[in-house]
């Protein structure tokens, strides 16, 4: 088309008819061919960024036609039309002025180009109006050129125009139409849709079939071959003969189309109703849903008629997830974010979280694809999500587990590890490495032994080897050595783990440190040996029992005389005591025993025995056992033999008996020939009677002495015997002091007597005369001449107490306390030479406890000594317990 | 004491010559016949042979003792009869209560009065 204005301009410009008419019987203007020029370029460069020379371009178009038009109505010419070039060809009309149709035409399309390059959408679509205006205008044009029918050109002001003219124009419009097809008139051709389809078939026989009818019609009539009411019924039966198979062959595939379309709705509304689990969610292109299916009414709790049309799938999202994506993405959030990916047909799986119509939140993974429809034309967007709250909810639990475990093995306070199905290590936890100081890389495979102790590593790789080759329980206590040599006991315990099958996979050990266990249990072996030890060192024999008499602990002491006695080995300790009893020489031994335990199970009881056959004695003690927290135990028995003490004191009763026999024998002779020689000499009288009474004397002093020797030797082996009987205290008294008178009246010392009378003692006669000769003896002993002794007898309860006080110079302060020792004398006794042996009151005390009484120093001080006897009573005497003979003196044994 | 009756016969015996003489002496000057034994087995063998009217036995004599001698004679019918007293340098009073048991009737600690032993020797065959 620029082309041909071009040739027209240059036409104008040589005034070559040729080139301005083209071969036909109208010529184009100058003014026609420079807007079709400039029209043609703004077309060329449609779709290009030269927007502004296009408006420029347009614009002049539209002037210049604007101008003609004016001179058209105004019927003046306004010097535009011949401008360029003069024209000498037009037959009619202005010299080169522009056709009133051309003016229009152009100006129309003119004017629809500098719509077309509007913004707005609405003026794009609006403008293609003018454009079919100018375009039918060219049409109008050359049918009426091509059919004869002139008045089409020639005769209507409006659409008279040149062919070229026409031709240009309707080059033009097509050219501008087909470049800018998107919107509008064209975009309802070019759609895919039913519609387009309908319009690209229709359209060719609505707008050219006529227009084909009408140009052999109309020159058949300019021809004169028939007149123009046939000519217009031909017309229009051409047109119906053709258009009707046309519109039915249209309609039929339009039903054919629609069928398979709703065939395909169906299968795909099946489809959606099928997928209940999963939410199947269309959009259209801009994001409003078209499809709801019921797995997402059911997922989400909307029905789908709350959505369908209304919505965005963004509503169901959580607003956070979509904001957090856009940002990602870099766009706006919203209903974009989601089909991002699909926008570039790309399908995308992705995890999100729907919100229910409730609120409550629940996981989903989310495909997203681009809807196309067949012929590829975007339709919008699919969504398919599953629900992920299960898989999400296993997932936290094998989770949560995996966890548990991991922080189960890593906090335990024991060593855990694994190996494989071979015995080699994987696996150790921290605590495992803390007790041996391996790393978990060292401890790997067989690494672990370098841990064990070598004096244990024999035991543990045999008793690993049997768990491996034989699945023998393994459960061994060894130690762990470490690098820094120190040394840690631990309890291994180790089992297999097994597959369904049966088949050992590996495995799986603890080790629990059991050091502070090992180190109480050698502590407790070390004191338990050193407690039988020390135990087995005693001389005496210990054994103890449980409640019920079984033996739990036997020394060796005890366990050498269970053998002597040949009962090793027996049951109860009752048991052995009853066979022991019928071994000794009291046979009743065991019955007495049993019944002082029963009668008084938690006290002591003490027994002496003697063996029948080989004299051996001992004695047996039994005392109840309390173990923690005061529970009643068992018993202990303990055993000491008392066959050497027994025999001493047996050596020391014969060596008294000896002793007394060999004294006494000599001094019966003495004071047996001394009394036939008195009696022989007692007529005669005379000094050798006075010299033979200082020899009995002498005998008689010797033979006390050695009563006293003996008495004391008796009292500290055996006590003193004392044969009690009711006694008159008086006539005791009476016999004590006319023994001592000769002596007293020899020192003219005078004794007096006073106090209570009338007591009956409880006492041996003879001993306690005994004590009240010692106590006379001594009082005449150191009582000056011309003094005094007192006798005061006073009763007190049960007892009597008999003082004797002298007058003479008392017992000095640092001596009270020796009084009462054997062979003790005084510095005043020795210094004045009176004689005594210094045992008359070791004695006589002795006789007076072996009374239940007493004998002690009462004054010493001063003038004089008062020694006070207490004896019992004999009223009294059966409930006085003193007067049970009491323990033998052992502190001073007499050698 | 009569001219006419025959002096009562008495068996003494101690290990000791010197007690023996003593007490020999003693009682013959009181007028008794006097036997004499150094030991028990001779002093049981004058008993059973004699038949004296009481035996002085001492207790500690060698080869049978004064105790012994006392249970043999009261064992034998034939001297069953014979008064004892036993004479013992033994002082304690378990060793009175066994001279008792053995079946003495009077018993006399050394050192003694050889006038108290007269007066017992009579005591005992006065209860006669």
């Amino acid at each position: 088309m620029v082309v041909l204005g071009t040739a027209a301009l240059v036409g104008w410009a040589l005034q070559s008819r040729s080139l301005t008419d083209l071969g036909t019987a109208s010529s184009l203007k100058a003014n026609t061919a420079l807007c079709l020029v400039a029209l043609g370029i703004a077309v060329l460069l449609m779709g290009t960024e030269r927007q502004r020379l296009r408006t420029v371009l347009e614009v002049a178009a539209a002037v210049v036609a604007t101008a003609t038009i004016l001179e058209h109505a105004r019927a003046r010419s306004l010097g535009i039309d011949e401008l360029l070039f003069d024209d000498r060809f037009s037959p009619i009309g202005a010299a080169g002025r522009m056709s009133l149709g051309a003016c229009i035409a152009v100006f129309l399309a003119a004017l629809g180009l500098l719509g077309l390059d509007s913004l707005r959408r609405r003026v794009r679509v609006v403008a293609q109006i003018p454009l079919l205006g100018a375009g039918a205008i060219g049409l109008v044009g050359l049918v009426g050129y091509a059919s004869g029918l002139n008045s089409l050109y020639w005769q209507t002001p409006v659409t008279t125009m040149s062919i070229p003219t026409a031709a240009a124009i309707l080059i033009l419009v097509s050219g501008a139409l087909t470049l800018a097809p998107v919107e509008g008139l064209s975009a309802i051709v070019m759609r895919p849709s039913p519609g387009g389809r309908l319009l690209r078939r229709l359209l060719p026989v609505v707008v050219l079939l006529p227009t084909a009818l009408l140009i052999p019609i109309g020159r058949g009539a300019d021809a004169g071959m028939y007149g123009f009411d046939v000519g217009v019924l031909l017309f229009l039966i051409g047109t119906m003969a053709v258009s009707l198979p046309v519109v039915f062959w249209t309609a039929r595939s339009l039903d054919i189309a629609e069928a398979r379309a709703r065939q395909e709705a169906a299968r795909f509304s099946s489809v959606l109703r099928a997928a209940t689990e999963q939410s199947i969610i269309g959009t259209d292109v801009d994001g409003l849903i078209t499809v709801f299916n019921e797995g997402a009414e059911r997922m989400l709790g909307y029905s789908s008629e709350e959505l369908v049309g209304q919505e965005t799938p963004a509503l169901i999202h959580d607003p956070h997830e979509i904001a957090t994506r856009a940002k990602e993405l870099g766009i706006a959030p919203g209903f974009d974010v989601l089909v991002a990916a699909a926008r570039r047909n790309l399908a995308e799986t992705r995890e999100w979280t729907y919100v229910r119509k409730d609120g409550s939140r629940f996981p989903v993974s989310l495909t997203v694809n681009a809807m196309r429809a067949s012929d590829g034309s975007h339709e919008g967007f699919m969504g398919v999500a599953f629900d992920l709250t299960a898989r999400k909810e296993l997932e936290r639990e094998l989770r949560r587990q995996a966890d548990f475990t991991g922080t189960l093995v890593g906090s335990a306070p024991v060593g855990i590890f694994a190996t494989d199905d071979a015995g080699a290590c994987i696996f150790v936890n921290s605590k495992w490495r803390e007790l041996t100081g391996l790393s978990g890389e060292e401890a790997h495979g067989d690494g672990w032994f370098r841990a064990v102790h070598p004096d244990d590593l024999k035991q543990v790789s045999q008793a690993w080897e049997s768990l491996v080759a034989t699945d023998a329980p393994f459960s061994v206590e060894y130690r762990f050595r470490r690098r820094d040599e120190s040394v840690v006991w631990v309890a291994c315990r180790a089992v297999a783990l097994r597959n369904e099958q049966g088949k050992a996979e590996g495995y799986l050990g603890t080790v629990l440190d059991v050091t502070q266990r090992r180190i109480a249990e050698a502590e407790r072996e070390r004191l338990l040996a050193q407690s039988r030890s020390v135990l087995d060192a005693t001389t005496d024999g210990i054994l103890m029992t449980d409640l019920g008499g079984e033996v739990l602990f036997s020394n060796a002491a005890m366990d050498v005389f269970w053998s002597d006695v040949g009962l090793s080995g027996l049951g109860t300790i009752w048991d052995r005591v009853d066979r022991l009893s019928r071994l000794t020489t009291s046979d009743d031994a065991y019955q007495r025993l049993l019944e002082s335990v029963m009668l008084d199970p938690e006290g002591e009881h003490v027994g002496e025995f003697t063996l029948a056959e080989s004299g051996r004695s001992f004695v047996g003690r039994t005392a109840s056992v309390r173990g923690a927290g005061g529970v009643l135990m068992g018993r202990i028995f303990s055993l000491r033999e008392t066959t050497p003490e027994r025999a001493a004191a047996r050596a020391k009763d014969e060596f008294v008996a000896t002793v007394s026999h060999e004294l006494r024998t000599p001094l019966a002779a003495i004071t047996g020939y001394s009394e036939l020689l008195e009696d022989d000499l007692a007529p005669l009288g005379g000094e050798a009677l006075q010299l033979l009474e200082v020899v009995q004397r002498n005998a008689a002093r010797l033979a006390r002495l050695v009563d006293d020797l003996l008495l004391l030797q008796q009292s500290e082996t055996a006590g003193v015997n004392v044969n009690l009987a009711d006694a008159d205290l008086d006539e005791v008294l009476r016999d004590s002091l006319e023994r001592i008178e000769p002596a007293a009246a020899r020192k003219s010392i005078a004794v007096h007597l006073d106090g209570d009378e009338g007591l009956v003692l409880h006492a041996d006669v003879m001993r306690v005369g005994q004590v009240l000769d010692n106590l006379l003896s001594n009082a005449v002993k150191f009582t000056p001449g011309s003094g005094s002794i007192a006798v005061r007898v006073t009763r007190e309860r049960e007892i009597c107490a008999i003082e004797v006080e002298d007058s003479g110079p008392g017992i000095p302060e640092d001596e009270r306390g020796r009084l009462f020792e054997r062979f003790f004398r005084s510095r005043d006794a020795i210094a004045r030479e009176i004689p005594g042996t210094g045992l008359g009151l070791v004695v006589s005390r002795r006789i007076a406890e072996a009374h239940g009484g007493s004998l002690e120093l009462a004054d010493g001080e001063g003038s004089g000594a008062t020694f006070r006897l207490v004896l019992p009573l004999a009223r009294h005497a059966a409930n006085y317990p003193a007067l049970k003979p009491v323990a033998p003196h052992a502190d001073t044994p007499l050698e | 004491m009569s001219e006419t009756l025959p002096a009562p016969l008495v068996l003494v015996a101690d290990d000791d010559p010197d007690i023996l003489d003593l007490v020999r002496y003693r009682l013959e000057r009181s007028g008794y016949e006097v036997a004499t034994a150094t030991d028990g087995v001779e002093a049981v063998r004058l008993a059973g042979e004699l038949t004296p009217a009481l035996a002085v036995l001492d207790v500690m004599m060698p080869s049978l003792d004064g105790l012994e001698a006392t249970r043999r004679l009261r064992n034998d019918p034939a001297t069953a009869e014979i008064p004892v007293i036993l004479l013992t340098a033994k002082a304690q009073d378990a060793d009175v209560q066994e001279g008792f048991l053995a079946g003495a009737d009077d018993y006399i600690r050394k050192p003694f009065s050889p006038r108290e032993l007269s007066a017992r020797v009579q005591a005992v065959l006065g209860r006669r």
